[in-house]
């Protein structure tokens, strides 16, 4: 009768143990689920914090800068670096994109025959553009302009994308 | 009687595992799951180009000797109520230079991302700030339940007081 009482009890204990571990192994698998997801937002954020951190860079480097105005973009840099691919490596990006704000005229791309009467200017967006994440900060799109025979500064608004490689790829 | 007594000590138990186990959950749930992604201060940055782009913007308005000013010069100009060469008061052309570079740069409607802006220019420091011009509003605050964004820009003047330009935005609440 003791034993029997001994075996009753031995196995109360694994059951108990059995219930205990796949209870702490439901909740481990929850907390993966959960973490796991909110990996992925971290990821997105960081990427996107990467970005925002090479659009203040670029938009200051010498090769882009409006009289070293902050946020400021020359437009005529811009049409120049349309024919120098070199630049692709060196800004450390895929692709680079100023599209006009303000004011808009008609979301025309911005070619040497159109400049400046267009919206948009691409620089080397071929390269894997589909692969690539696109981010972006306001800037004033600035150029000289001459007015009553004497140089101007003329500048709109305009919004800088880059395209960049994502992290891994 | 005291083998009832002891199979009720180990249901306590279990409950207490159980218990201790699903407040510890519950802590990692609250603490991962509703932990917002932090957009906060990268809007922020958004808001800071954007004030400070805008402030390069050139404007219609010509002084006395032809030249185009830029929003930061006519906020100088309509500061000392002058008015623009072609007869048109600074302040006016300022406003309307604003709203339109906010409703293009900004839509608010119902279905749009950004529910709500705000874009104010103070003149002076402190308690004794001022509007400049009218607040240029779009949208309704009550009604956007999703973050709100601001950053602000000081003009440096020496001659005259002190300009801040602030730019509030309601972005629509993403999943």
């Amino acid at each position: 009768m003791k034993e029997k009482k001994a075996q009753l009890k031995i196995q109360q204990m694994s059951f108990m143990l059995i219930a205990v571990f796949v209870f702490f192994m439901l909740v481990l698998l929850f907390y993966l689920v959960i973490s796991l997801s909110g990996l992925k937002n971290t990821a997105k954020n960081l990427e996107s914090d990467r970005v925002a951190g090479m659009i203040t860079k670029i938009a200051s480097t010498p090769e882009l800068i409006f009289e070293d105005q902050p946020y400021s973009i020359d437009a005529d840099k811009l049409m120049v670096l349309k024919n120098q691919p070199n630049y692709l490596s060196f800004l450390g990006i895929n692709g680079l994109t100023v599209e006009r704000v303000y004011p808009k005229v008609k979301g025309v791309e911005c070619s040497l025959g159109n400049y400046p009467e267009c919206d948009t200017i691409k620089l080397f967006t071929d390269n894997e553009e589909t692969e690539s994440a696109n981010e972006g900060a306001f800037v004033a799109l600035c150029r000289k302009v001459s007015i009553e025979g004497r140089a101007e500064n003329k500048c709109e608004l305009a919004r800088l994308l880059i395209n960049i490689k994502p992290v891994g790829k | 009687m005291i083998l009832k007594t002891k199979g009720q000590e180990e249901m306590v138990g279990f409950i207490l595992i159980v218990v201790l186990v699903t407040v510890i959950a519950l802590v990692f749930l609250g603490i991962f799951a509703l932990k917002k992604p932090d957009i906060q201060s990268r809007q922020s940055d958004l808001l800071q180009s954007y004030i400070s782009s805008i402030t390069y913007y050139t404007t219609d308005c010509q002084d006395e000797q032809n030249r185009y000013q830029t929003i930061s010069d006519l906020i100088g100009i309509c500061q000392d109520n002058q008015i623009c060469k072609n007869g048109k008061n600074a302040c006016e052309v300022l406003d309307k230079t604003l709203e339109d570079i906010m409703n293009q740069s900004y839509i608010v409607s119902n279905y749009s991302f950004t529910r709500y802006y705000n874009l104010s220019i103070l003149n002076g420091e402190g308690n004794e700030q001022r509007q400049l011009i009218q607040d240029i509003v779009a949208g309704n605050v009550e009604k956007c339940n999703g973050p709100r964004f601001f950053n602000d820009k000081t003009l440096p003047s020496s001659s005259r007081d002190k300009i801040t330009i602030r730019v509030e935005i309601c972005n629509v609440e993403l999943d």
